[in-house]
């Protein structure tokens, strides 16, 4: 029975070493021992040998204690480490309950940086980092070829198979005709339905089964096979009401019946809008065999252990087995294996890192604000600090109080940064423009959220860390000595106007970047397309293959859709076409002069599209020599294009083509006029050379690759949208089960290419007017500060007559010097961050000197106008109010 | 239940039993047991000193320095209020093993 344990308090204060308490434990059981056996009657040497045996291996046994015990300090000194963390957090509550509004300055502050990082990084997180819903996706690959020194990534059936036969590379690999498009009918009216044709390899492929039915098997996969077709979740829930009978159910495709075999997961649906179905290829043997016709994208699966690098040997070598097979087609055919995450992905990576990197800027902006107002605070609470630490307050007790304070704020600033980022997220996904991969999926998730806190943690760092170390720092002396004004440390502030300095340069970063993309924005709005885009209506017209397989019933079908729609009341002209402009679908081939052998590097690549006759009056697209195509130019007629002027210029430097002849696609083609050039790719992408042929001398297997469908040009009198019902009624005279896809004005298409930079340039924009805005609050802080610091000396100043243009001028110098600093600092900043955006600038160089000096010239003002309200307050200082103040 | 786990939960459960009364040093603790089951039970110090740590480490016993009736310094040990939860559900479980195995092994 112990008589008081209470009296061991230097337990407390000092506890003993774990080896100490183990040894002074077993020390006095084995006495107690002794004696119980001496008492007994052995001797005393004879009863300390049985004591001490009686422990068995006493080594052992105490260096077990030792590892509890041991387990036991730690968490014990863990258990104490939180209560003093809940201790300095609760009085930074009560500190910050003080002084509501620094608290919610702070706070508000750090929010924006927060939810603006949080929002950005979900969308890069969906978009970017996000796992593809594929077993092992990084496994997976898609395969670029290099023709004509551009990378393309569609292949022959004899490529397909050559790679397929590299069964050492890859465990499985699928062609896959992406952007199928499906008449279905039999349902509510007859709709238009995206999906893939595929391989039966094409799921092994991605590791994904359906998530009722079955998936493809090679007996489904030839031409004479009953057909089969597998929906997309979305589909079967939107179109069928997630029926779980539907597998067995049939379907009209095109005219013709498909079982319905299957459903995929949801999470398949990733893959985006436009995904609805899958259906086998059913590639015929000399299909798979032939060299000619590319319109296979081509997936794999790399076998266990390959490397991107040899995968990529592996289809360079097949490629050129592929090639061997037909002696005339070109040899110099290099191809490469990416991952296939990349290939979905592209562009977006950089442009979100990008983003990314400037919301960065925007937080380190915020956590600059905020760790310049607790400078401030730091400043004037020096005597509190003081008296803590002439209490017997360690430092590194208040620095870690000081931390925990901002550590509230920062946690507060991320819960009100996270909501604001859910808030942030909805209107980023809003206002992106449409075909952002994967970006509808964005949302604050889990992984968001971890980053978000890790980011509060951070901030909280950087923010709390700078500022307690110098309030806690050896000033605390002069303060208790100078009564509490704390004008020790305000008189000469190099720290706060460093801060000040890092955050206009920062500011000056993101601003810069900003101005480049909105000079791009203007740049763009000025390049003239090659048409005109106003009262331009489009929509896309396709023949289902059942009952439309030969090409003169195509063609005629096509030229009845053509008159119908110019009797429509409105239309001015009606014209077809391939492919319109600005839609990324072009088809690409090579062509050469008559009679001339061109050399592998002398190969003149051309986009080639099919046309109506009135398809360049319709676009309004200026025909410069020849003649335009007639209804005569059918498929009985000899063969003619016409030719755009820059492919004109390349065929025939410094000749007129009207009446020459040349080589495409084994054809010989006479020109009969020659257009002017349009911006085809992208309106920042130089117009490439074009080809257009009539469209009633397509020929047949062209017509299969184009899907026997043709886009229906109308420049209409009234505004374009007004016309679309009567235009679909006009189509149905012709066949009632035709509908029209893809409808929309050419302004419209033309507005959706420059989204994608548009939007880029407004996210920077408000970016950077978030960061002056930032910076601005901080230069009014830190010049008001100096002014209220500094009353009493204004104040004899005046009194000894300084002229109020020399306080004037004091002031104004004090806050603009850091702000001068600053701007050089950040002008160097911005020319080295500025090539980050060099591929997304349009006629402007990154280093571009009138946009820094517009830049420049805005922040000095705006932080001009920030010094200034101060300054005024400076200059109505009365010696009386001075002296008040003391 | 494994039958590691059983002789461990037994040990726990009579060092646990011998705190319920009062606090006591290791010593007092083997002495109790060694009393209380007239010397049929005897624990080894080796397993002892081993299980009074490791339960000091999960909260069931708290340790402090006092001095014994004889005036010695010794690290005595207490049961806290989740020491005494873990005797009980040691109790009741070692009850219904005695309770399982009696008939087999002993049977009527």
């Amino acid at each position: 029975m112990p008589r008081d344990t209470r009296s061991s308090t230097w337990s407390l204060l000092k506890r003993p070493r774990i080896e100490e308490e183990v040894d002074a434990e077993f020390a006095f059981h084995v006495d107690m021992t002794m004696q119980m056996l001496v008492a007994q009657g052995m001797s005393a040497g004879d009863a300390r040998a049985e004591a001490v045996r009686r422990f068995g291996d006493i080594a052992v046994v105490a260096a077990e204690c030792l590892r509890f015990g041991r387990q036991r300090d730690r968490s014990r000194s863990r258990a104490e480490y939180m209560s003093e963390l809940k201790q300095d957090i609760a009085f930074a509550l009560r500190q910050l309950g003080r002084t509501p509004g620094f608290a919610i300055t702070a706070i508000v502050t750090l929010a924006l940086g927060i939810g603006a990082t949080a929002a950005v990084f979900s969308a890069l997180y969906a978009v970017v980092l996000s796992p593809l819903p594929f077993a092992n996706p990084d496994r997976i690959v898609q395969f670029e070829a290099m023709r004509r020194g551009s990378p393309e990534q569609i292949f022959t059936g004899a490529e397909l198979s050559a790679l397929r036969a590299r069964t050492d590379a890859f465990s499985y690999v699928a062609g896959v005709r992406f952007g199928a498009g499906f008449t279905l009918t039999g349902l509510d009216a007859p709709q238009v339905i995206g999906g893939m044709l595929v391989s039966a390899d094409y799921f092994r492929v991605l590791g994904v089964s359906p998530r009722i039915g079955r998936s493809f098997v090679d007996s489904d996969d030839h031409p004479g096979a009953p057909r089969v077709v597998i929906m997309s979740d979305r589909f079967w829930k939107k179109s069928f009401a997630a029926d779980p009978s539907i597998v067995g159910r049939t379907l009209r495709f095109d005219d013709e019946q498909y079982s319905v075999i299957g459903v995929m997961p949801p999470e398949f649906d990733a893959l985006g809008a436009g995904n609805e179905f899958w259906a086998p290829l059913r590639l015929s043997a000399e299909q798979l065999a032939s060299q000619s016709g590319r319109s296979l994208s081509v997936l794999a699966r790399l076998a266990p252990g390959v490397t991107l690098a040899r995968a990529s040997d592996a289809a360079r070598a097949a490629m050129r087995v592929a090639a061997a097979q037909n002696p005339s087609a070109s040899k110099e055919v290099s191809a490469r294996a990416r991952r296939y995450i990349d290939t979905i992905v592209g562009d977006y990576r950089q442009r979100l890192f990008v983003l990314l990197g400037a919301v960065g800027l925007v937080l380190l902006i915020a956590c600059v604000n905020v760790a310049n107002l607790l400078l401030a605070r730091g400043t004037v609470r020096a005597r509190e600090l003081a008296i803590r630490a002439a209490l017997g307050a360690g430092r590194g007790r208040l620095v870690r109080q000081l931390l925990a304070e901002s550590l509230v704020l920062a946690l507060a600033g991320a819960i009100v940064g996270i909501a604001l980022a859910f808030a942030l997220v909805k209107v980023l996904v809003a206002l992106a423009p449409s075909g952002v991969p994967r970006l509808d999926h964005a949302a604050v998730n889990g992984v968001v959220l971890a980053l978000t806190f890790g980011v509060a943690i951070g901030s909280s760092i950087v923010i709390g860390l700078v500022p307690s170390l110098r309030s806690a720092g050896p000033a605390l002396q002069t303060a208790l000595r100078e009564g509490g004004r704390g004008s020790g440390g305000a008189r000469r502030d190099p720290l706060r106007a460093f801060l000040v300095a890092t955050e206009i340069a920062l500011a000056m970063t993101l601003l810069t970047g900003s101005g480049l993309l909105i000079r791009t924005a203007i740049h763009l709005q000025q390049v003239n397309p090659g048409f005109r885009p106003t009262n331009l209506m489009t929509a896309r017209v396709l023949l289902p293959g059942a009952r439309y397989h030969d090409a003169p019933l195509i063609a005629q079908t096509y030229d009845q859709i053509r008159s119908a729609t110019l009797r429509v009341p409105g239309v001015q002209h009606a014209a077809l076409v391939s492919v319109v402009p600005l839609t990324h679908n072009q088809l690409a081939t090579s062509v050469a002069p008559e009679g001339r052998v061109l050399s592998a590097d002398e190969r003149i690549s051309a986009d080639f599209r099919y046309a109506s006759p009135d398809y360049f009056d319709t676009m309004g697209m200026p025909l410069v020599d020849g003649r335009d195509f007639a209804r005569t130019d059918d498929a009985s007629a000899p063969k003619v294009c016409i030719v755009s002027a820059s492919l004109a210029k390349k065929l025939w430097p410094g000749e007129r083509a009207v009446g020459k002849r040349l080589e495409v696609m084994s054809d010989k083609i006479t020109v009969v006029g020659v257009s002017g050039d349009v911006h085809d790719a992208a309106l920042n992408v130089p117009p490439s050379p074009t080809l257009y042929m009539p469209y009633q001398q397509m020929p047949a297997a062209m017509w299969v690759v184009t899907g026997r469908s043709l886009v229906l040009v109308v420049r209409t009198i009234p505004r374009p949208e007004t016309l679309l019902s009567a235009l679909q009624k006009a189509v149905m005279t012709v066949d009632p089960s035709l509908p029209l896809t893809d409808e929309g004005s050419m302004s419209d298409i033309l507005a959706s290419s420059m989204a994608k930079s548009r939007f880029n340039m407004m996210l920077l924009a408000t970016l950077g007017a978030i960061a002056l805005v930032l910076a601005s609050i901080g230069v009014y802080g830190v010049v008001a500060y100096f002014v209220s610091q500094r009353t009493r000396e204004i104040g004899v100043r005046m009194a000894l007559g300084a002229a109020p243009a020399h306080i004037w001028r004091l002031v104004l110098s004090r806050g603009l010097r850091p702000i001068v600093w600053g701007a050089v600092a950040g002008a160097a900043m911005s020319l080295a961050t500025a090539q980050l955006l060099r591929e997304q600038l349009f006629g402007v160089a990154p280093d571009d000197p009138a946009t820094l000096l517009m830049v420049g010239g805005l922040l000095l003002a705006v932080a001009a106008l920030a010094t200034l309200a101060p300054a005024r307050r400076a200059m109505r200082v009365t010696p009386a109010s001075a002296l008040a103040a003391e | 239940m494994p039958a590691t786990d059983r002789l461990h939960g037994t040990l726990d459960a009579l060092v646990l039993k011998a705190l319920s009364l009062e606090p006591r040093h290791g010593f007092g603790i083997l002495r109790w047991i060694a009393e209380r089951t007239d010397d049929v039970v005897r624990v080894e110090e080796g397993s002892l000193y081993p299980a009074l740590y490791r339960m000091e480490r999960d909260g069931w016993l708290i340790a402090e320095w006092g001095a014994t009736d004889q005036g010695r310094r010794a690290k005595f040990y207490s049961i806290t209020a989740k020491g005494r939860r873990q005797l009980a559900a040691e109790t009741r479980e070692l009850a219904s093993f005695i309770a399982a195995i009696t008939p087999v092994l002993l049977p009527a």
